[in-house]
């Protein structure tokens, strides 16, 4: 479980988190929603101990704070989009070789490592260009690495940040169908602008706003609370049953043109 | 597997590549009875400019990677020709011992170095800003070093020699200090080789890869800085070689991954070098030109590939 007390970054002269208590349980899909500067990402960072924070953080019981990078990196992964210098671009199999490094005892990687490797890319779809630059995939083909990345030293929680970015319409529905099978076995926390995907696939939401939070609870909360979303976006909400699962889909779209 | 064997093959024929050429460089193409005194200097020049490639190659695979700009070398951001003025400076006051000669050139190599990375970080940190803050501080050192060299040639000639690098002035008392630096340097690859693979992930990604990326960074710019520096005390500027060798190592191994990169890149540097002091110090000699410092040949070639680089990567993007 990652428990947050009294969580305040600073960047600069601006609070991106303030004040934040929260409780992200294990073995669940959590999905971090709010519009742009509501700090998802940075919240995400403070777990991961990639930015300063004042406050408390535990992972599993550890104070994040206090605990070597090393110990954290073993446990979860943090994942963004990367980018790389065309000329010093590597390929997929050695950013996957990379994101192994903290689990892999040896200077080399041993034939388990590689098995790994080859198991995850495989299971991804990406074994069939794993010689390939990242430079010269598409974004679809770089999402699927980014994610093989993350899971590639089997960490216990998946922090994804808008796994969901860069992803066109047709490739959704397989990054929903990836991450509902990585749930099985892994807790996954990830920011999305998008509250339709996130209602899709999400079993605990926080809501945030100008660094608060501003709504916490499960599926059945999500919904009934749906004044609070309509007020943090100021657009209008529609709750329907998709399939026998109830999404949430924004209707900005009625709102500006739908009455004419 | 396969391919990391095949990799290691390559690192050990380019290996024994070079130890040939220290062979060839020190009994071909002389006389049966050569003096031995002229074998002793030969001897000594052929393992100082094998050391001092060493180094370069070494510093410039871990300026690249560090600062994820794969258009630098010691000589682009100026530590060459800052390492160069503090030298003069230092003349200029006093007489030249070869044992301080070194700090007093690291002190001016990590001053540019660090003048250089805060203008590039300034003005936007992309690869390109690190050329441009180079260009500014390199003609800045690179001028009061011209300067300064008209003052101290009453004093020392010889450090005229320092302008464009060269191998001319090897001495058996380079020899230690030279082999330390080269040791140091070795020594730091087995702890940087990883940090240096996942810092070309960006900052964010090596967190979670389980390193402190400023810590990485500072360690190699550092160690690079300060000992690119004390192959310039003793041998001049001699640029391109730290930018070329890591380059051609990346094309010979056909990957990015610094365990490799970097000792390739230690042997690319060194065979390069040692082929041009070859030709410098015989083949320009024989056909009557007299001796010409390496540092230019390197040059000659070494800028080429730079504007090669250039082109082959900003065809049409900067405007």
């Amino acid at each position: 479980m990652i428990r947050i007390k009294k969580l305040r970054v600073k960047y600069r002269y601006v609070d991106a988190v303030r004040d934040v208590t929260l409780e992200i349980p294990v073995g669940k899909v959590t999905c971090i929603i709010g519009p742009n500067g509501a700090g998802k990402t940075t919240l995400l960072r403070s777990i991961s101990k990639i930015v300063k924070f004042d406050g408390e953080i535990y992972l599993d019981g550890l104070e994040v704070s206090k605990t070597p990078l090393k110990t954290i990196s073993r446990i979860l992964s943090y994942s963004t989009s990367v980018y790389l210098p065309d000329l010093l671009s590597l390929k997929v199999i050695e950013v996957l070789k990379i994101a192994r490094y903290p689990v892999s005892k040896r200077f080399f990687e041993t034939r388990q490592d590689l098995e790994m490797i080859l198991r995850t890319a495989r299971e991804f779809k990406i074994d069939n260009f794993l010689e390939k630059k990242l430079s010269e995939l598409s974004s679809g083909e770089l999402q699927r690495v980014v994610l093989a990345m993350s899971v590639i030293k089997d960490p216990k929680y998946l922090l994804l940040d808008e796994p969901d970015s860069h992803v066109d319409v047709s490739n959704k529905a397989e990054l929903i169908n990836i991450l509902k099978k990585l749930a099985v076995s892994k807790t996954i926390v990830l920011t999305t602008h998008d509250v339709l995907f996130a209602s899709i696939i999400g079993d605990y939401f926080v809501l945030m706003n100008n660094g608060k939070v501003v709504f916490v609870g499960d599926r059945n909360e999500f919904f009934k609370n749906k004044k609070v979303l309509e007020e943090t976006y100021g657009t209008r909400f529609y709750d329907v049953k998709l399939g026998g699962v109830l999404v949430m889909v924004p209707l900005y779209v009625l709102e500006k043109y739908g009455n004419s | 597997m396969t391919r990391d064997t095949h990799r290691l093959i390559l690192l050990f024929s380019l290996l024994t590549a070079l130890f040939l050429t220290i062979y060839a460089s020190l009994f071909i193409g002389s006389a049966k009875h050569v003096n031995p005194l002229v074998m002793e200097y030969r001897y000594t020049r052929v393992i100082e400019v094998v050391l001092a490639g060493l180094v370069l190659g070494v510093s410039g695979a871990y300026l690249q990677s560090s600062l994820r700009n794969p258009l630098v070398d010691h000589y682009i951001l100026g530590i060459g020709s800052g390492a160069l003025f503090s030298v003069y400076i230092f003349i200029l006051f006093s007489s030249i011992y070869y044992l301080i000669l070194p700090f007093v050139a690291i002190v001016g190599g990590l001053t540019a170095l660090f003048l250089t990375i805060t203008i590039a970080e300034i003005i936007g940190g992309s690869d390109i800003s690190y050329v441009l803050a180079g260009i500014g501080v390199n003609s800045l050192f690179a001028g009061l070093a011209h300067l300064l060299s008209y003052l101290i040639l009453v004093k020392n000639p010889y450090a005229l020699y320092l302008l464009a690098g060269g191998f001319t002035l090897a001495s058996p008392d380079y020899k230690i200090p030279l082999i330390i630096s080269a040791i140091i340097v070795l020594a730091t690859y087995p702890f940087l080789a990883k940090p240096l693979n996942a810092l070309l992930l960006g900052d964010e990604l090596v967190y979670q890869i389980g390193y402190n990326p400023r810590y990485y960074r500072l360690l190699a710019i550092i160690t690079a800085g300060m000992f690119s520096s004390v192959i310039v005390s003793y041998f001049g500027l001699i640029g391109f070689i730290g930018l070329v060798s890591p380059h051609i190592s990346r094309f010979l191994l056909r990957t990015g991954d610094n365990r490799f990169v970097i000792p390739l890149s230690g042997i690319v540097s060194a065979l390069l070098l040692l082929i041009t002091d070859d030709l410098a110090r015989s083949v320009f000699v024989n056909i009557g030109i007299g001796e010409v410092p390496a540092g230019s040949i390197v040059a000659v070639i070494g800028a080429p590939f730079f504007l090669f680089l250039i082109l082959s990567r900003y065809r049409g993007v900067l405007h």
